[in-house]
């Protein structure tokens, strides 16, 4: 029996890559699952395949099960389409090859959980960045080609205060908004520009020429934040921050934004190195989430 | 020998029972000798897809499913692609926002946003209901070609009184016309929960989304329906764009073929 066999359901032993000691404890586990009379081997190591589709790459073939499991190819045939006649894989016709199949929700029970929730996530942050600022704060997210504020903390007083519930800000307008595009691939900004094209003018500073949009997209992925030039709300000081996942796309944008006469450019350069520090802490964590990853202009 | 066959049997009655099920109660409903019973229970146990009660010999499913549920659910490439407009309308509205794809004579729950209003509604994900039973169902059998629907009342629901399925028929009818369909809401019972197909202009259903609360008042008016219907429409739009990423996997297959654990009363 090979290693990866019997991983999947020993998560507090799971690890990037195997490792020596490992091997060892599920060897010896599994050799006390093995030995047990009571236990149908075949049909063990077939729900074992089932259980590996949790961390799997899917879909995948025999080839693929036989390689990563070191059984037979005629095995790996055999486990799979036991598995697909029960409707707990489908293979696909044109490819041969396997994903999970609808069979699976018999295995749903209570207490599933649930997906990541950005608002969730994000709230101690938000918190954590008005109490250092003493300022509002927003957490924005893509929609079609706008972005969507969701959620905020509100400072007292004079303030920045809340967007309308639901106000659409096209993408190349507002930090916020630049600060998402410029995480986006190049192909999807590209296909922004021509979807959005013209780009709206909002004040008289709104980029609407896409090649200075480029320009600035590149200037946001180099510093790793957006400067407010008034390119939308014209009367406070803006600051906007991405959240990221692993590989780079944006989950959602912070921004920090005030009154110009107390969050002025040089309160935010003094504060910038702390922002940061709370921005850099949040992605650590964000990375551990993917972002939605289908973002289409057309 | 055991065949998985059997396994998975044993499995399924886990699945479903109300109750913690001993060996004994399981092989007088299989109709399986005891010794069998407890050998492929014991391998269920040793895959941990059943869990033996704590001091016990009573069993139920195990944890194993949950994430396997999980991954499948993910494998939805609509959930990546919808999750932003739902998170937009659970802000404008409040209510909780959830999506759903069908699978055969079922719709199932895909992903959702929580409400943020005082009172909210919350299903579980995975949950799996018939087309019939509820508006987001009900929007999609209204959007199936005409043959499929006659099929889901002759082959799934042949048991329905001929006067309940007529007023179903016309009701379906009227959402196809009005491409909306709503009910009482179940948080706000003087206001309305409405459902959308996301589909094509051809016609190619891609899911449909349920905004369940009091979205809108009895008598909802198009300024309540239209910025809701919007972002639908951008929604359906980018579906659309590339339609093989988000159509529905199980189309090749009858959708008798599929049987799935309804939570619907039958």
């Amino acid at each position: 029996m090979k290693f990866g066999s019997v991983r999947s359901r020993l998560p507090m032993l799971t690890l990037p890559s195997p490792q020596p000691f490992c091997y060892v404890e599920i060897r010896q586990i599994e050799m006390r699952f093995m030995s047990n009379p009571g236990i149908n081997k075949a049909t063990l190591r077939t729900l074992e395949v089932l259980s590996s589709c949790e961390t799997r790459e899917l879909p995948f073939g025999v080839s693929d099960l036989s390689r990563t499991d070191g059984i037979t190819k005629n095995m790996a045939f055999r486990i799979l389409q036991t598995l697909a006649e029960h409707g707990y894989l489908v293979r696909d016709s044109e490819t041969q090859k396997y994903d999970l199949g609808p069979q699976i929700l018999w295995l749903a029970r209570e207490g599933l959980s649930e997906d990541f929730d950005i608002i969730k996530f994000s709230s101690p942050y938000l918190r954590q960045l008005h109490e250092l600022t003493g300022e509002s704060i927003f957490l924005s997210i893509i929609v079609g080609r706008n972005h969507l504020t969701i959620d905020g903390v509100e400072a007292h007083g004079v303030r920045v205060s809340h967007q309308p519930r639901g106000l659409l800000v096209p993408l190349h307008a507002s930090p916020a908004s630049r600060v998402l595009l410029a995480h986006l691939s190049d192909t999807q900004i590209e296909d922004y520009i021509a979807a959005a094209s013209p780009l709206k003018r909002f004040t008289p500073t709104t980029i609407t020429d896409p090649d200075k949009l480029r320009r600035e997209v590149a200037l946001v992925r180099e510093q790793g934040f957006a400067r407010g030039y008034g390119d939308h709300y014209q009367h406070g000081n803006y600051i906007s921050f991405p959240v990221l996942d692993s590989t780079g796309r944006p989950h959602a944008a912070i921004t920090i934004g005030g009154p110009p006469n107390r969050f002025t450019l040089e309160r935010i350069e003094e504060l910038l190195p702390s922002m940061l520090a709370v921005i850099r802490e949040m992605n650590t964590h964000s990375q551990r989430f993917p972002a939605p990853g289908q973002i289409v202009f057309r | 020998m055991i065949s998985a066959s059997f396994i998975f049997d044993i499995l399924r009655m886990l699945a479903t029972a109300e109750t913690p099920l001993g060996p004994s109660e399981i092989s007088r409903r299989l109709k399986m000798p005891l010794s069998t019973i407890y050998r492929g229970i014991t391998t269920l146990e040793a895959a941990g897809y059943a869990e033996r009660q704590p001091g016990s010999n009573l069993f139920t499913i195990g944890r194993m499913g949950a994430p396997l549920v999980q991954r499948y659910l993910s494998r939805f490439a609509l959930r990546d692609v919808a999750a932003p407009f739902l998170r937009q309308l659970t802000t404008v509205t409040g209510d909780t926002t959830a999506l759903f794809v069908r699978i055969g004579w079922y719709y199932v729950r895909i992903a959702h946003i929580h409400g943020t209003n005082e009172i909210i509604q919350t299903r579980p994900l995975g949950e799996v209901r018939d087309l019939d039973d509820g508006v987001a169902g009900r929007i999609m059998l209204a959007n199936l070609p005409q043959d499929l629907r006659d099929r889901y009342f002759s082959e799934f629901k042949p048991e329905m009184p001929s006067v309940e399925r007529k007023r179903l028929v016309q009701q379906l009818d009227q959402i196809q016309a009005d491409e909306i369909a709503t009910e009482p809401s179940p948080t706000h019972p003087d206001r309305l929960s409405p459902a959308f197909a996301i589909a094509s202009p051809t016609g190619l259903l891609f899911g449909t989304v349920c905004i369940e609360g009091g979205a809108l008042s009895s008598i909802a008016t198009a300024e309540e329906i239209e910025p809701l219907r919007a972002s639908i429409a951008e929604l359906s739009a980018l579906c659309s764009a590339t339609s093989d990423k988000f159509r529905n996997s199980y189309d090749h297959l009858s959708p008798s073929s599929i049987l799935l654990p309804s939570a619907s009363a039958r």
